[in-house]
This record gives structure tokens, sequence and C-alpha cells, in this order.
């Protein structure tokens, strides 16, 4: 079967400005893929062109088969039609670093407005199923709170459910717990991993690397809008081969690659570097229902 | 001179006549102008450049001329040629001129909310037309409704200029009660009181309204 994202040659620039510079990887359906890189360097923009938030300039995107854009013989590009381009999307979430959430409507509402409207399902339907994903995510009782009155690290497990909702066969995260207090970020990569360990495809942006370590199958390692390193996620975050991942990596972590220690011995490289993940595990581990939730 | 204040109560029921044309015109002319300004507002954004150019057009021509021609040209030209009544073309004509300023209201306040609600909608395969509906109208009502009743107040105030084709709103009744009765002063202090009688009913209406859209927090 084919990879469930194939994204060859992509493009992208704001007038002068090439923001991507040819990038080209997949990813296999159940597959979890982190794209780490400084800021600036073109991740988010890789996201949204998948599901066209933003219209690529150039190369070929395919989700599930479908087209999603294709530069012709001559150069110009071929987007889906808007019907097509609706289908594509009911099969990608998306959860934005700045969750997004409707401020006007309750967490359950949210969460039902776009399986009522897009994919046609009763209201009693979508409200089961929402207080189902609400239960996931350890915000069964947070059904009639409005946004505000949740925290960071509530919403955006919000904005997940909101997502999940529509049974996407794809999820994109971009950078979701850089705008919680760091304390809550845990509560959201818990939800994250969980739903990895069930089999979601993710294409994940982080700067959280533990995270990547622990979770993802591959990164891919951005700079300047190409993709200067890609492989194992324990390779690439243990062993990087290019300085400027290497240099990326150190500047994250505050600390050499997780596995500064140890580069000669390859066979002890997976506990080395998971090792190195210990640091932050703890973050990863927190459980939301255990979480600061009942206020 | 004496003052005789008497004459403003046996004068009052003609005076409420005027006020009851007054609010006529400002209802009608002020749904015409909601209507007519927030499909000018959604033409103005949309992705066909007819329609935004259409509206940009319209918003220009009305913002341009004076609000007494375009009544002269609703009462002369399209009254007399569809044989409306002076209060129905006086509606048309206030309303219409009303709508290119509500226009620029309705569109501000879509323009204030994030843009991260669209996107939010969009890559959960929302049309357009729904998530204007459901997700950023409802938000942009919030910003709206201060500049929205602001600009209501001169709505109200503007329909005075009715006078001029001869409808007996509420300047009008109190000009027409004052040359046969020779007293402006206490007439006109009457009719201002009236006016600013309904514009603290608007702004009491524009609290109710903040208060009931305010973001729960
Ligand atoms: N809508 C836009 N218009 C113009 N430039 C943009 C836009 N979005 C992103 N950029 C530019 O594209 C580059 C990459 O942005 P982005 O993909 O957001 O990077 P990252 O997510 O890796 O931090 C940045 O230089 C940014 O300024
Ligand atoms: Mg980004």
């Amino acid at each position: 079967m084919n990879a469930l994202v194939q994204v060859t040659g992509l493009r992208k620039s704001f007038g002068d400005n090439e923001v991507l510079k040819g990038v080209d990887f997949e990813v296999e359906r159940g597959e979890v893929v982190a794209i780490i890189g400084p800021s600036g360097s073109g991740k988010t923009t890789i996201l949204r062109c998948i599901n066209l938030l933003e219209r690529p300039t150039g190369g070929r995107v395919e989700v599930d088969g479908r087209v999603v854009c294709e530069e012709l013989g001559d150069g110009t590009m071929r987007f889906a039609e808007r019907g097509d381009v609706r289908e594509i999307r009911e099969q990608v979430g998306m959860v934005f670093q700045r969750f997004n959430l409707f401020p006007h409507m309750t967490a359950l509402d949210n969460i039902t407005e776009a399986p009522k409207s897009v994919r046609g399902m009763s209201k009693e339907d979508a409200n089961a199923r929402a207080r189902e994903l609400l239960d996931s995510v350890g915000l069964g009782h947070k059904a009639d709170a409005y946004p505000l009155q949740l925290s960071g690290g509530q919403q955006q497990r919000v904005a997940i459910a909101r997502a999940l909702a529509m049974e996407p066969a794809l999820m994109l995260f971009d950078e979701v717990t850089s705008a919680v207090d760091p304390e809550l970020a845990g509560e959201i990569l818990m939800v994250m991993k969980r739903l990895a360990q069930q089999g979601m495809t993710m294409l994940v942006v982080t700067h959280e690397m533990s995270f990547a370590a622990d979770v993802a199958d591959r990164v891919l390692f951005i700079d300047h809008g190409v993709i200067v390193e890609q492989g194992q996620a324990r390779d690439v975050l243990t062993a990087p081969q290019n300085p400027r991942t290497r240099a990326f990596l150190h500047a994250v972590l505050d600390r050499a690659p997780m596995a500064e220690d140890d580069e000669s011995t390859a066979g002890a490289g997976e506990e080395a570097g998971f090792g190195g993940s210990d640091l932050f595990s703890e973050r990863v581990a927190t459980d939301p229902e255990a979480g600061p939730d009942d206020g | 001179m004496e003052w005789d204040w008497g004459i403003v109560g046996r004068t009052f029921d003609l005076l409420l006549l005027g006020t009851r044309l007054t609010l006529v015109l400002f209802f009608f002319s002020s749904l015409l102008g909601t209507v007519l300004g927030l499909v000018l507002a959604l033409m103005r954004m949309s992705r066909f450049r007819l329609a935004r150019w259409s509206s940009l057009f319209y918003i220009w021509v009305f913002r341009g001329i004076p609000v007494l021609v375009i009544l002269f040209f609703a009462f002369f030209v399209v009254g007399r040629r569809m044989g409306l009544t002076s209060v129905q073309a006086g509606s048309l004509g206030l309303g219409f001129s009303a709508a290119a300023y509500i226009a620029e209201i309705i569109r501000a306040g879509i323009m204030s909310v994030d843009p991260g609600q669209s996107e939010a909608s969009e890559a959960l395969a929302m049309t357009k037309r729904h998530y204007m509906r459901r997700v950023i109208l409802p938000q942009s009502i919030r910003v709206i409704i201060p500049t929205y009743m602001s600009n209501s107040i001169l709505v109200l105030k503007v329909t005075s200029v009715a006078v001029a084709i001869g409808i007996v709103e509420l300047t009008g009744i109190t000009r027409q009660l004052s040359n046969s009765t020779t007293r402006p002063i206490e007439l006109f202090t009457a009719a201002a009181v009236l006016y600013v009688f309904l514009t603290t009913v608007i702004v009491v209406v524009q609290e109710v309204l903040e208060r009931r859209f305010a973001l729960k927090t």
C-alpha cells in the first residue's frame, strides 16, 4: 500500500522569500514522524501545505492516494478542487500551536460543530462521541466549559479531541505544547503518546526532543527550507550526522545530542539514547487524569 | 416673554405622533441598512473580484453623497417612479446611506477575528459559508456592537433630514407646532429631550448586548 502522505519536491515562496526549497518525505500508515528544526525553518509551512491552508508554489503532495496539489509540466500548479480539498481535510486533523478553539462555544460544541455540519452527524451521536473523546483526553468534566475558562493544557486537549472527532486518518501537530506553561505540556504529550500507541498516523512538529525520541518512528530535521537530515528517531537524535543537526540539538537540549557519551558503542546506542530522554520523560508520563483539572 | 411649558403638554400627543414616525424611519432604515450592509461586507471579502469591486464602488459612492441628496434621489427619482409614499422613499434613502457605513463597521468586526479561527474551521473541512455564520460572525458581533450602536445613534438623528421631503416626523411636527404657536423654545426643547431619550434607549440596548455577547471567562 502507498504511504499515507507523499510529499515530493515541495516548494513554497511568500513573495520573493522561498521558505520551502524542495522537500521530500513520506509518512506511512501508523507511522509517527517528528519534524524538528530551528524557528523559521519552514516546519509550520510544511504542515499547512498538506491540508492546503497554504498553497504550495511547487512540487506535489498526495494524501491517502488523493492529489492535494501537483506541479504540471509547464511549472504551473494544479490544486485539488474545492470539494476534494474538503474531503482531504476530513482525513487530516490539525492541532495548532495556539489552540484556535472557538471561544464562543463550549468545549463540547467546539468538538461537535464539524461532525454535525461536515459529516452530517446527528446532534445526539455527535454529543455522545464528543463526550467519549473528552473522557479520553481527561476532560470529561469540562464539556460545558468555555475555552477561556480552561488552562492552556486543557484547551489544547480539547483541540485534539476536536480534530479527532472528524476521525481523520492523519493528525498534524504544530508545536502544540509551545504556547502552554511547561508544567502543562506533559498532559498534552501524554494524550499524543496514547494516540500514537493506538496506531494514529502523526506528523508532529515539536521542540520536545524527549517526546520525539520516545514516540516518533522517524525524525526529519529541517533547516532553511530543506530537509538536512532524516532517519530513525534514535539515529537522528542520538547520533546526528549533519553538523547543523548537531548544533541544533545542542542548542535545544542545552547539551550534546542524547548519546554524547557513547558514539563508539553502536549496540548500546538505543539504551543510551533513551537514557538521555529520561531527563524529560517525567513530563511525558504525567497522567492527565491526575493533572490539575479539578479546578 | 414668559415661559409656557404647558404648550408641551397640550401638544404632546402630536409630538408623540412625530416620534412614532421618527421611529418608523429609524426602524426601516436600520433594517435595510443592516441587511444591505452585511451583504456588502461579505461581498467586500468575497473571492469574486466583481463582488468585491461592486461593494467597494457602492460604499465609495454612498459615503461620498450627502444624505440629503440621497434622500432627494430616493424621493423624487425612485419614489416617484415606483409610486412610493414619502415614508417608504425616506426609509429607502436613509437605509441605502446607512448601509455604506454599516458595511464598513461589519467588515472591520469580521477582520478583527483572529485568522486562526477561519484556519481551524478550514482544517476541519467546514465550508466558508458555514464557518462565517457559526464561527466568524458570532465572534465579530462583540467588536461590531459598540461601533454599530454608535452609528445607530447617528442613524436615529439623521432621520430628521426627512423633513426635507415632507415627512412630519419629530423635527417636522415640532417645526410646524412652533410656527403655529410661536413657542419654539419650549417645543424644540421638548423635541431635544425626546431625541436624547431615544438615544438613551440605544445606549441601554448596547449595554445589554455587550453583556450578552461577552466571552465567558
Ligand atoms: N503567511 C506568510 N507570509 C509571509 N511569510 C511567511 C508566512 N508564513 C511564514 N512565513 C515565513 O516563512 C518562514 C518559515 O515559517 P514557518 O514555516 O512558520 O517556520 P517554523 O514553523 O519552522 O518556525 C519564516 O521566515 C516566516 O517568516
Ligand atoms: Mg512554526
